[in-house]
């Protein structure tokens, strides 16, 4: 894993406007982004801080799935049906959230199109399937 | 200082070169070659800059490259970031011993001194080749002249030229040997023991892949691995005993005292890393030959990577025991060969891309990825038995014989499969459709 293309992502999702840093725990690289905007009225908060766990096989092994604050909850009450618990991590307790890419990851994806990503199953609220 | 080249940019070499030797045999002919500095060992021509009918002046007295088909190449290579040029021209009324003419030696110390001012720190190669000879030299920075050694030339076999100006004079090899000179002659011979091997882990198919190639006449292998001995290895690790298990020693150490104690004359290197580290990569520069002995896919994306990008032969090897329910379903036995202009293994779909990514992950975020569901569990230990380790490694042990004495059918594509439990071994055809491979480029016809 490339120290410097890490960093260069984070500094384009930053530049994206997300607030993104790296953060490290039992050696496991995390991207970690405080206050996504959840774009959709079916969730009961309007931003949410979301987790990525990054290979240290990156950019060949390319990043899939994230976590969101357990707070993350639709208006019913229920937790969205793709978000199954997940352990602390980093002092916080998070769902892991099953959202996955049609196509491989390519050399062209990046932290910041991850990101978006992630944001198109916000984007979709309960309708995400 | 050794060259290595594709079959593909051979043959556009050769094509140029050889009307000396099949048409008008007093014509000299010339072409020029791109050359990109490997290391301070190895020089790749990975292109030809193929002379228009205007780049040359072939006249009874010599053969003279004319200065705007020099300077189109120069300018091309420059702005490729490449390291020089390489000039080869023919001497057409040698043929078994070929050496640089008087006027080569006074004309072209000046065009490479001419050159190295123009494009500072570039460096130079001229080959001058008889019928059946090659005489090379390279231009150093700092106006140093070397010899070259050889000319490797890589496709679906490996051809070795001698560039010391004679037919390569082959020694007499060992008696050790004499068994087997149906099968690898003392030519052969000699190209296995100049070769350097490096063998990617030392694990169950490493072992013996070590094992037969030093008995294969193998002069100088190079064997990387940081794994410790295990008690789960010793059902298939060639010299390894429950001594090194508790000792906690290196698979490479195993393996280096096995090679001393059987003092067959070859040398071992052994490295204690992982090739996905930059630092171990790097060692690989000056390696002819790879074999992957490895049981994940990203050091064997790594791997496949260096072998596209420099031009190395690279033979995959791998083992499969396939397991549904309680019941043994497959033995697979698999060897893979890439080489510069074929199919790769990413091409080829033997490397699995969410494999890697999972390989990446820390085993706690790794069970949590497998246990969204939409992953293989590749923390389960696979299964291994040293008998089906043997039948891979010992066709891929045959098959780096064919590739310096050929023997084989060489139709289709090198990829080779044994299904122990049904009897049958076969070449597997190019299957993947891809527009074009983004490592190797490799399109399907």
């Amino acid at each position: 894993m490339e120290q410097s293309l890490i960093l260069k992502q984070l500094s384009e999702a930053v530049a994206g406007g997300f607030n993104a840093c790296d953060r490290m725990e039992n050696g496991q690289l995390y991207m970690l982004v405080n206050g996504v905007p959840t774009l959709n009225k079916d969730w009961t908060i309007a931003t949410v801080d979301i987790l990525v766990s990054v290979p240290n096989t990156y950019p060949v092994g390319g990043l899939d799935a994230f976590y969101v604050d357990s707070a993350l909850m639709l208006h019913n009450g229920q937790k969205h049906s793709r978000v199954q618990p997940a352990p602390n991590i980093l002092g916080k307790s998070w769902g892991v959230v099953s959202w996955h890419y049609n196509k491989p990851w390519s050399f062209s994806d990046t932290f910041l199109t991850h990101i978006y990503h992630c944001q198109d199953f916000l984007r979709k609220g309960s309708r995400s399937n | 200082m050794i060259i290595r080249t594709s079959e593909i940019v051979w043959t556009q070499i050769d094509q140029i070169l050889n009307r000396s030797f099949n048409q008008n045999k007093t014509l000299e002919w010339g072409i020029i070659g791109i050359v990109e500095k490997l290391c301070d060992e190895v020089l790749l021509i990975r292109e030809v800059f193929p002379p228009t009918s205007q780049d040359l002046n072939q006249s009874e007295g010599g053969l003279v490259f004319l200065s705007p088909y020099i300077r189109r190449a120069q300018l091309y290579a420059q702005r490729q970031g490449k390291s020089g040029l390489t000039f080869f021209h023919t001497h057409p009324l040698a043929d078994d011993h070929v050496s640089f003419s008087i006027f080569d030696d006074a004309q072209e110390p000046l065009l490479m001194k001419n050159l190295q001012e123009v494009w500072p720190g570039s460096e130079h190669i001229s080959i001058v080749v008889g019928k059946n000879s090659h005489k090379g030299r390279v231009y150093l920075k700092g106006k140093q002249v070397q010899d070259l050694m050889k000319l490797y030339v890589i496709g679906r076999t490996i051809k070795v030229f001698s560039l010391l100006g004679n037919s390569a004079q082959v020694p007499m090899p060992s008696h050790i040997f004499d068994r087997a000179k149906e099968v690898t002659s003392a030519g052969a011979l000699q190209i296995l023991k100049d070769m350097k091997i490096a063998i990617i882990g030392a694990g169950g198919t490493g072992c013996l892949m070590v094992e037969l190639l030093r008995r294969a006449g193998c002069g100088s292998l190079v064997l990387i691995d940081d794994d410790i001995v295990e008690d789960t290895n010793l059902n298939r690790l060639l010299f390894a005993s429950s001594t090194d298990v508790e000792d906690k020693n290196k698979k490479v150490s195993v393996a280096l005292r096995g090679n001393d104690q059987c003092a067959l004359g070859n040398k071992l290197e052994i490295i204690d890393g992982n090739v996905t580290s930059s630092t171990v990569l790097h060692k690989l520069n000056g390696i002819d030959l790879l074999i992957g002995c490895i049981d994940k896919d990203y050091p064997r994306y790594v791997l496949n990577d260096f072998a596209v990008k420099y031009f190395v032969p690279y033979v995959d090897l791998g083992t499969e025991i396939g397991i549904a329910g309680n019941k043994l379903q497959t033995l697979d036995a698999r060897v893979t060969y890439v080489y510069p202009g074929g199919p790769c293994l990413n091409c080829r779909g033997l490397i699995d891309h969410e494999r890697i990514r999972l390989e990446g992950l820390e085993p706690q975020e790794r069970r949590r990825h497998i246990g969204l569901g939409y992953c293989q569990d590749i923390d389960i230990k696979q299964p291994a038995v040293m008998e089906l380790n043997m039948r891979a490694t010992s066709f891929a042990a045959l098959f780096i014989r064919h590739l310096v004495q050929p023997f084989l059918d060489q139709s289709g594509e090198m990829d080779f499969r044994e299904s122990v439990t049904s009897m049958t071994f076969k070449k597997i055809s190019f299957k993947k459709q891809e527009l074009r491979c983004e490592i190797c480029g490799y399109k399907k016809q």
